[in-house]
């Protein structure tokens, strides 16, 4: 890849649109087919053993409807996840055409100025790697700004990055007492005049050989916003984080390409998103005054950001080719705090966000977004209707219900698996569904009591 | 460019949602009809199917590779003798239990003695039949291959099919369950029901291993019979009316009998499309146990007849164990149970052949004498009969002499303590006969009919009989003309009941007072009069 270097469309991507799900990357080889048609086959026995156990469980839906309905609903959805998932490759193919339409060509070595914002609180220990990780990336050194914001850090985070200065000049320093990662943030955007803003968390990190790939689709106009593919650093610590990191692959792989697919990814995650900051700019300070029953929101930044930017009718995608770090807690105290945080923010943006995306984007909140939010608020009670509820008063042990969520998860593994077999993490996905289970759909319940508790929560 | 695209990916997406939707529904609809494919029950089923042929196979001697044989050469509907049956047996099972710590009673079987029976039948040689086979065949209108017999089940128990049918299957056997119609066709039946349901009776009836027949809409119960709530059998008694504080007049109990068998008749010919011509009568209660009700006996019958083209009741003690062609509307089935050996319904089922009425008999082994009650022995050329505390009779009949018209028998008896013995001829059951009886001063010549005795002509002489000694006691008959005789010489001699002309022989020993008497009889010989 040399500076300057053009390639015309019609070479790279030489594929009309025709019939988007032919679009996968088709390896011809005995071992891949024969482990595609395993896949193919195995997805299909285990859509008939969810219909089996349906069709042993369910009442009919004249007996009872609610029932009925939320198990064709909640299956429904997990598979038109997966649809949507299916359908990405082609989604980014359309992008990338659409530049190259625009422009008639299509830049190999796209190079905007791009600038690194790290908000930094107590991070004495990480914040040198993450900083020098920075300057480590295969990007022409003029063309990039890393902004770390000291807020009001209460140990030697500011000695750290004065030090770092010494070694790298550039590197840009705000200092100023707590005021709280949004406003950490803003003063990034403020002060940068780079096109493209990257927000790292400071214990996150760009994988330097990925890294023109998260800046590449900003070449079409429409792109907003790029969020990269998250991986766990401490993936293989211990059985917590091994699940973690099968959760962010299903997260980023089959959810996030799923929202992706229509352009409306709808959280930039803190550990990986890149803003063009014309887009930003407008509703920086909508953003930044945004308050939620009275009170102003002072977690799930990321969200809230990307919420402004889909209010806007901008395009967020995500790219799975670009990488970043980041560290998942490695224990259950830290889990949870995690876990309760995000659910808060979910809980807040969630009615915000449903304020105006059915006008922005019907399609998306019809199919995807309400639905997603039904299913979150009714799940908790459906899981207590099987769990609690009818064994104590019906005497039916909720068998049925753990085999069914247990097939669900492996359709998902299974997607899992196409996607990636050497991702050797697949299993853990079990162990989290029937965590999620057990445990953590009704976190969401808890989260909404404490909604009004907006510490910082972090680490 | 892109919105377009976008727009096209929209599009399929909802094609592909909806139609994974639809397919759900549709999946789940189809499976939740053919849930019974699904259930643990039926897969269990297909393993003891292969289970009970490969037990077969090596029950009846054969080569295990035989299982995947095709069917043996088709043999003549009427087997390999080619002769042709005179009689049917009918078999009647309730439940089969499964269980290994059940305790045996006398309404259900054991599994393994179950299939014991059945493998032992299939061995010897036996084949079931349909209803209508065995309907047409007691009218006179078919001829059936010798070792014919029906097998039948009462109640519609979930226990009698499960573990039966996959025995049906290796054996190729078919059968006939009884369906209390409300308690298998009323509403859906939650798993693990006790009684078979709709579906679960169609699957039967698909397999054509399976007829049905009526066991009552809903009479396999109780009513109160008097104001102190003392429960009788639906069918055979007048039921007692709280509210009116009265008993139902018969019109009233003809209706309600009635009305329950055609209930139950429209209801399985309705839900079930089959034809419900035959009946059971619940506790194999037609009418002959009744307190309140005595003429209810007639009664149960007519209002089955009325309904019905057959029906089954059981074997009373001392009845013949099978049907003859006499177009009778009801017919005998012999309970099967744990307590009933394979060996022993063996030779009760291959006892029933008809015998020459040339016939002697040494007593070394039994070549078909039934107990009726009492206690039976028979070793080194005796037959002995004697009664029981229990009973005050004992008695044993020759099955397979049903059909015996003209005869003349003669056997030695001895008695052991005192008593009467009885030779019957044109023996029925133990309610229909004459007989000739002998006891140490007397000989007598009775008239049973329908449990009455309806003539006994005495003589008082000395048999001797008494201090054990052996006498020869016979009996002739001849059209509607019987005599006793006593060691060769006619002692007394009557009329035969017009009712009974036809009818084997049995013997029977009677001591109301010494519980420990019995008959020991020896070296019988029949032979034919006339021809």
């Amino acid at each position: 890849m040399r500076e300057g270097e053009i390639r015309f469309i019609d070479q790279t991507v030489p594929r009309a649109l025709s019939w988007p799900l032919l679009n996968w990357k088709v390896r011809i080889g005995w071992r891949s087919l024969f482990y595609k048609s395993a896949i193919i086959i195995a997805s299909g026995l285990l859509l008939f053993a969810i219909m089996l156990l349906k069709s042993k469980t369910t009442a009919e839906f004249y007996a009872e409807p609610v029932f009925f309905s939320y198990a064709i609903f909640v299956t429904a959805f997990v598979v038109s996840r997966i649809f949507s998932a299916m359908l990405y490759e082609s989604s980014m193919d359309s992008l990338r055409q659409d530049t190259a339409s625009a422009r008639s060509f299509y830049l190999e070595s796209y190079e905007p100025k791009v600038a690194f914002v790290i908000p930094c609180f107590n991070e004495e220990r990480d914040i040198a790697d993450s900083i020098i990780n920075c300057y480590k990336i295969n990007y022409p050194q003029d063309k990039l700004e890393v902004i770390a914001i000291n807020d009001g850090s209460a140990d030697r985070t500011l000695a750290v990055l004065q030090e770092l200065q010494r070694t790298y000049p550039t590197l840009k320093i705000i200092d100023w007492p707590n005021q709280g990662k949004r406003w950490a943030m803003a003063a990034g955007f403020e002060t940068s005049t780079a096109e493209i803003i990257i927000q790292l968390d400071s214990d996150s990190a760009v994988d330097p050989a990925t890294f023109r790939e998260w800046i590449d689709p900003f070449q079409n106009s429409r792109v907003a916003a790029v969020c990269a593919h998250g991986v766990p650093k401490n993936a293989d610590k211990n059985i917590i984080t091994r699940m973690q990191t099968a959760y962010y692959f299903m997260s980023f792989r089959i959810l996030k390409a799923a929202e992706s697919t229509f352009n409306t990814v709808f959280c930039l995650s803190g550990c990986g998103a890149a803003y063009r900051r014309s887009a930003v700019m407008p509703v920086l300070y909508h953003w930044l005054s945004e308050s939620f029953l009275g009170r102003p929101t002072t977690y799930g930044d990321d969200r809230a950001l990307t919420s402004w930017l889909l209010k806007r009718g901008e395009s967020i995608i995500y790219n799975y080719k670009a990488v970043t770090y980041t560290v998942v807690p490695e224990n259950w105290k830290q889990f949870m705090k995690q876990q309760l945080r995000w659910k808060k923010s979910w809980i807040i943006n969630a009615i915000i966000t449903s304020r105006f995306i059915w006008k922005k984007q019907p399609f998306v909140s019809l199919f995807y977004y309400f639905p997603l939010v039904l299913i979150s608020f009714l799940t908790p009670f459906m899981t207590f209707h099987a769990l609690i509820y009818a064994p104590l008063a019906k005497g039916v042990l909720p068998f049925y219900h753990i085999a069914g969520v247990i097939l669900v998860t492996a359709l998902i593994a299974i997607y899992y698996r196409f996607l990636d077999k050497s991702n050797k993490f697949w299993p853990y996905l079990f162990l989290w569904s029937l965590l999620n289970l057990f445990f953590m759909s009704f976190i969401l319940i808890w989260a909404a009591f404490k909604i009004q508790d907006r510490g910082w929560g972090t680490r | 460019m892109h919105n377009f695209n976008l727009k096209m990916i929209k599009i399929i997406l909802v094609i592909l949602v909806a139609s994974a939707v639809v397919n759900m529904i549709g999946g789940i609809s189809i499976l939740k009809k053919n849930d019974y494919y699904f259930r643990p029950s039926y897969l269990t089923m297909q393993w003891d199917y292969w289970k009970t042929k490969a037990a077969y196979a090596r029950y009846s001697g054969g080569n295990i590779l035989d299982l995947f044989s095709s069917e043996e050469p088709a043999v003549s509907r009427f087997g390999k003798s080619g002769e042709e049956a005179v009689s049917i047996p009918v078999l009647l099972y309730h439940g089969v239990i499964k269980d290994s710590n059940w305790q045996p009673d006398e309404v259900n079987v054991r599994m393994d003695d179950f299939r014991e029976q059945l493998f032992a039948l299939k061995k010897a040689g036996w084949q079931t039949i349909s209803l209508e086979d065995y309907s047409d065949f007691t009218q006179g209108k078919i001829n059936l291959p010798e070792k014919s017999f029906l097998l039948t089940f009462d109640d519609g128990r979930t226990d009698s099919y499960y573990p039966v049918d996959p025995v049906l299957r290796a054996l190729d056997y078919s059968a006939v369950m009884f369906v209390i119609s409300n308690r298998s066709l009323s509403e859906e039946k939650e798993m693990g029901h006790f009684h078979l349901s709709q579906d679960e009776l169609e699957h039967m009836l698909a397999s054509g291993r399976w007829e049905m027949g009526s066991h009552t809409y809903d009479g396999h119960g109780f009513v109160p019979t008097n104001a102190d709530g003392i429960q009788g059998h639906f069918l055979s008694s007048r039921m007692w009316l709280e509210a009116e504080k009265r008993l139902e007049t018969e019109e009233e109990y003809k209706a309600r009998i009635g009305g329950d068998m055609s209930a139950s008749k429209k209801d399985l010919e309705k839900k079930l499309g089959i034809k419900a011509f035959s009946f059971a009568y619940p506790f194999g209660d037609f009418g002959e146990t009744v307190e309140n009700f005595p003429e209810s006996r007639g009664s149960v019958i007519d209002e089955a007849r009325n309904v019905f083209d057959l029906s089954f009741c059981q074997t009373a003690s001392g009845d013949f164990p099978a049907n003859y062609r006499e177009g009778s509307f009801l017919a005998k089935r012999v309970n099967v149970n744990s307590l009933l050996s394979a060996k022993e319904l063996l030779h009760i089922l291959e006892s029933n052949k008809d015998k020459p009425v040339l016939y002697e008999d040494y007593f070394f082994q039994n070549s078909g004498w039934i107990s009726g009650w009492g206690t039976f022995q028979m070793e080194n050329g005796a037959m002995t009969i004697g009664n029981t505390p229990a009973d005050e009779s004992g008695l044993a009949f020759l099955n397979g002499s049903y059909l015996w018209k003209d005869y003349k028998a003669a056997a030695n008896i001895k008695l052991v303590k005192n008593g009467k013995v009885s030779l019957a001829a044109r023996y029925h059951d133990g309610n229909n006969y004459m007989s000739c009886d002998y006891s140490n001063g007397s000989v007598s010549l009775t008239e049973k009919i329908n449990k009455n005795l309806v003539s006994e002509n005495v003589l008082l002489m000395d048999t001797g009989l008494s201090g054990g000694r052996e006498a020869e006691v016979g009996v002739e008959v001849s059209g509607d003309k019987i005599s006793c005789y006593l060691n060769g010489k006619e002692v007394v001699s009557g009329a035969v009941n017009e009712n009974l002309s036809k009818g084997g022989i049995s013997f029977k020993i009677w001591n109301p007072t010494e519980r420990d008497s019995a008959v020991v009889v020896r070296e019988l010989k029949v032979s034919p009069i006339g021809e």
